[in-house]
């Protein structure tokens, strides 16, 4: 089977019609990343569709070098993050996390119980999330990508990503235990 | 209709084009041109604050208190490069981003200083001046000259007179007489400048 990065250079050469076997391996994975921030199944499929649209016309800029899939979702990102500021959704312009290097211990993040255990503690509280934490929160734990990966899509340093992982499991639990209190 | 069967129905009508290559190129390169041209110009507005500052004496105001110093700090050109110091970081953080911030900002303040300091230390701000294309906007209560008809501790400085009081501050000067190249530093009133400050005259910085 051809790697993304096959493909992709092929498409750029001109076999546009490829561009199809594109949508067929990231539209479910497109959907089930948007899902975990929008409800309704319309603007879910808009926004899918304005990612591929996006992603055919600057597919001359992909670096087939590196991992395409960071950079698909990138866009998709990018369109979130628009969808939800018209939503008035506060995000933050400055994170004073980015600023400065932190360590993080990744064997305690590992874990597979820990993993699935915390996919589920997650899922409950990811309305009451901040965006900051739930989207690398998502990426890592539903979407299965590596910290490089989630810096790629994020445009955040490797060890940003590892802290927010870090805090955002511990925030999910803090609102869970509110809520069951 | 499924997502996929709208994106192969827009590309084969064509209802969707890829953009070119050479934009992309076109687009790199104009990043690049935006930073290296943004750096330039900071280090010529620091190295022109460095040579401002040497110039006019002013870092003697920190003589008279660090309130006098900083009210006299040229605050418009501080906040342009601040602000060009900025740009240039936006623009290297798109390729920088794995790195926490602090260090390409780091990095980014270096290089400005460096390249500020050379450009100073080269005298290219010092010849402009002597060149005369620095005509205005140089002096700000400051006074240079040469002491003629000193007596009863008040002397000539080219048009003016200068009044030493028991609070002037006189710095690396044992004893004022005429002849003496000197900067003066003072408000003028009616063309007597009551001295807050006398101090050698600074000099320029010439290319060896």
């Amino acid at each position: 089977m051809q790697t993304d990065e096959e493909i992709v250079e092929l498409i750029q050469s001109g076999q546009t019609d490829l561009f199809g076997v594109i949508v067929d391996r990231y539209e479910d994975k497109m959907k089930r990343y948007s899902r975990k921030f929008l409800l309704n199944q319309d603007d879910i499929n808009d926004i899918v569709q304005d990612v591929f649209i996006k992603a055919y016309t600057n597919i001359q800029s992909v670096d087939i070098k590196r991992k395409f899939s960071s950079w698909l979702y990138r866009i998709a990102h990018n369109h979130l993050v628009n969808y939800l500021r018209k939503k008035r959704v506060i995000l933050p312009l400055l994170n004073l996390d980015t600023f400065f290097p932190h360590s993080i211990d990744q064997d305690s993040i590992n874990d597979e119980i820990d993993r699935e255990e915390t996919k589920n503690l997650i899922n409950k509280s990811l309305n009451k999330l901040n965006v900051k934490y739930r989207e690398p929160l998502i990426l890592y734990y539903f979407q299965e990508l590596s910290y490089k990966e989630i810096s790629d899509i994020l445009k955040i340093p490797t060890s940003t990503v590892g802290i927010r992982i870090k805090r955002g499991k511990e925030k999910t639990k803090t609102i869970l235990q509110e809520y069951e209190n | 209709m499924k997502i996929k069967e709208k994106i192969d129905n827009l590309i084969s009508q064509k209802e969707i084009k890829m953009k070119s290559k050479s934009l992309f190129v076109l687009k790199k390169i104009s990043i690049f041109s935006i930073i290296i041209s943004t750096s330039l110009l900071a280090f010529f507005l620091l190295s022109f604050i460095s040579f401002k500052l040497r110039i006019n004496g002013l870092w003697m105001f920190s003589k008279l208190g660090i309130g006098k110093f900083l009210y006299h700090l040229p605050w418009g050109m501080i906040l342009v490069v601040t602000g060009l110091i900025i740009i240039v970081e936006l623009f290297i953080k798109r390729f920088s981003y794995k790195k926490p911030l602090i260090y390409s900002l780091v990095i980014v303040l270096i290089m400005v200083f460096m390249g500020g300091f050379i450009i100073d230390r080269a005298g290219i701000h010092d010849r402009m001046q002597e060149k005369g294309i620095y005509r205005h906007g140089i002096q700000d209560n400051v006074y240079k000259g040469v002491i003629e008809n000193y007596k009863d501790n008040e002397f000539d400085l080219t048009s003016f007179r200068v009044r030493v009081t028991p609070d002037t501050k006189i710095i690396r000067i044992l004893r004022l007489g005429n002849g003496m190249e000197v900067m003066v530093i003072g408000e003028e009133i009616d063309e007597m400048i009551e001295a807050q400050l006398i101090s050698t005259k600074p000099h320029f910085r010439r290319m060896k």
